[in-house]
């Protein structure tokens, strides 16, 4: 079944394209697609620089001439709607691909975080909860109980840790269910929902959507999403590794199936996620 | 916020400051030759809230084309940076702290986008880097954030090495070769890293109330300048099991100039693209250049260590 937010239309005006998901959700797959299509499908080495890539300290110090180091996360907070514009109006590429695992926020004074202004719109790929669990504990080197629980915690968020300096800046990322409702009800911008159990199904015509949700040309989609399938992306991983694999994940490119989460999840979590996320989970058919 | 008695003028990579309040960060400038007047000149007193026509401009910089520029960051202090009819060559800081704000923040502004500022209105060269003096030779560390610049020179100097400059490096072109200016005498660490190698907790000194990154005192070279021997790009989040130095050569082993170069577009802003350019030519020419592939974990700290000290550590 295919979903679609509320307000699909892109809009002509702003040059950022967020792709958007809660972590180990399809991102990174779909950025590959999406590269590959703007190559014209061409395979994609993971291994260089992938576009769309999430907001890092490195553009945070180019653009504002401070170490961001020297800032506390309530600083650097304030100044991020600020920091897109500045990206936006320094480019001269009509769109910019961007990575995003925020939750979508305001900042202390009631701005938007993702100012619609500079958005043509947010790509949301969605994952059934069950088997984003298995993979984030894969991925962050957790019990699946711990990873159930950081599913559920409204103050979660990324790389905002005071005991080391990290290359992102902080991510408010917010539970399973308020991640995903933050963007598909209150984004303020086009928004085109995309599951990822239908990139699994046929990528190419997901692809096609996104590419042409986003204004891509979408003749190669097919070239694309076959020279990006999941196992071409383990083969890749396999051989050179892949620099984005954080230190506590085996491997990045793992399973990339769906069902995992009612084959590896015992029943109390399995309970537990149907019940604390039931509600957003039935918005897209998966109870 | 003024301290009485007698304070020394500091070395300030290279220039000669003089401040109000004690400085940390900076080793003292050498008594021969103390009858010079100071290059920068600190004082508290009142700054403009913001500048007018700037031509460059963040929520934290503002820069003008008469090269006056103000750096607030709120709250701490609003720093008022120009020169004087008086002393062409003198830069004047102004600082309007916030109330509240402690001298140690004041001081970690400063440090970072205060001095980037300061160096490039004065036309040098500023690179995001750390230099350590290894074995008789100068090696400087840099890559963008967060690829552990800070944390590489603190590894070596456990291992003996003397500290030339930490996050920040001037360097200049004698003519013979590429010097490496003495800078800071403390590094700035995470409690990742201070933990791994295992630096007391008396000796961690605050840069932002209840912020993470910490002051850390180390040894630190004395003399001004040193000839930069190696300059090595660490390349995290690569690929690779362990870390590898691989040589490199020509400008393009340079690049992403946007990292190397400290605040390069504010320096662009001001006109010093040539000048960048023969600098990083010279740097390109002067020194050997290296990549440091290694992981994003810190857990390959020791073992970066091991082979820059085993490869460029002559011998240490």
């Amino acid at each position: 079944m295919i979903l679609e937010g509320k307000n699909s239309a892109p809009t002509q005006g702003g040059q950022f394209g967020w792709l958007v998901s809660y972590p180990k959700s399809g991102n990174t797959w779909m950025r590959i697609m999406l590269q590959s299509l703007r190559n014209g499908g061409a395979p994609v080495d993971i291994n260089e620089s992938i576009d769309a890539h999430i907001l890092s300290r490195q553009e945070f110090e180019e653009y504002f001439g401070v170490e961001s180091s020297d800032l506390t996360v309530a600083e650097i907070n304030a100044v991020r709607p600020e920091l897109h514009r500045a990206i936006a109006r320094a480019s001269k590429d009509p769109l910019i691909l961007r990575k995003v695992h925020d939750r979508c926020w305001l900042t202390a004074s009631g701005e938007r975080v993702f100012p619609p202004e500079v958005s043509r719109g947010a790509v949301y790929i969605v994952r059934d909860p069950r088997d984003v669990a298995v993979s984030f504990a894969h991925f962050f080197g957790l019990d699946l109980e711990e990873a159930v629980d950081s599913m559920e915690d409204s103050t979660r968020a990324f790389t905002s840790s005071s005991s080391r300096l990290t290359l992102q800046l902080p991510q408010p990322v917010g539970s399973w269910s308020k991640h995903v409702a933050s963007w598909l009800d209150d984004a303020a911008m086009p928004l085109l929902l995309i599951r990822y159990e239908d990139m699994l199904a046929d990528s190419a015509l997901e692809l096609e959507k996104v590419a042409r949700f986003l204004g891509i040309p979408a003749e190669a989609c097919a070239q694309a999403a076959a020279a990006s399938g999941f196992s071409t992306l383990r083969e890749q991983e396999d051989m050179r590794g892949f620099r984005e694999r954080v230190p506590s994940a085996a491997r990045f490119f793992r399973q990339g199936r769906s069902g995992e989460g009612k084959e590896k999840l015992p029943i109390h979590l399995l309970e537990r996620i149907e019940t604390v996320h039931g509600a957003v989970m039935n918005r897209f058919g998966y109870l | 916020m003024t301290e009485t008695g007698h304070l020394p003028d500091y070395s300030f990579f290279g220039l000669r400051l003089r401040s109000p309040f004690r400085l940390h960060s900076f080793p003292a400038w050498p008594a021969l030759g103390s009858d010079e007047a100071p290059e920068i000149e600190l004082y508290f007193g009142e700054t403009p809230d913001s500048l007018d026509k700037p031509i460059w401009a963040s929520p934290f910089v503002q820069i003008r084309s008469d090269r006056t520029a103000l750096v607030n960051i709120s709250s701490v202090a609003r720093f008022w940076i120009h020169g004087t009819i008086q002393a062409a060559d003198t830069t004047i800081i102004a600082v309007q702290p916030t109330p509240g704000a402690e001298i140690f923040e004041i001081e970690t502004i400063l440090l970072g986008a205060v001095a980037g500022i300061v160096l490039h209105l004065r036309s040098l060269l500023p690179l995001h880097a750390s230099c350590v003096v290894l074995g008789g030779r100068a090696i400087a560390f840099s890559g963008p954030c967060a690829s552990g610049k800070s944390a590489l020179a603190a590894a070596l100097v456990r291992r003996g090495a003397l500290l030339l400059s930490d996050n920040l490096l001037v360097v200049g072109d004698s003519g013979h070769s590429v010097q490496a200016v003495v800078g800071t005498t403390q590094l700035r660490l995470w409690p990742d890293v201070m933990d791994r190698l295992e630096i007391p907790r008396q000796q961690r000194l605050p840069t932002r109330p209840g912020h993470g990154k910490h002051a850390v005192a180390v040894p630190a070279e004395e003399a001004r300048a040193w000839p930069l021997e190696f300059m090595v790009r660490i390349e995290s989040a690569s690929p690779v099991d362990e870390p590898v130095l691989i040589r490199r050569h020509g400008l393009p082993a340079l690049f992403p100039f946007k990292e190397l170069v400290f605040q390069r577009e504010i320096g662009r802003s001001l006109g010093n693209a040539a000048r960048e350019f023969h600098g990083l030519t010279a740097l390109a020419n002067g020194a050997a250049l290296f990549a440091l592939r290694r992981t994003k974990m810190i857990n390959d700290l020791d073992r970066c260590a091991d082979v820059v000290m085993s490869a460029l550590g002559g011998g240490l």
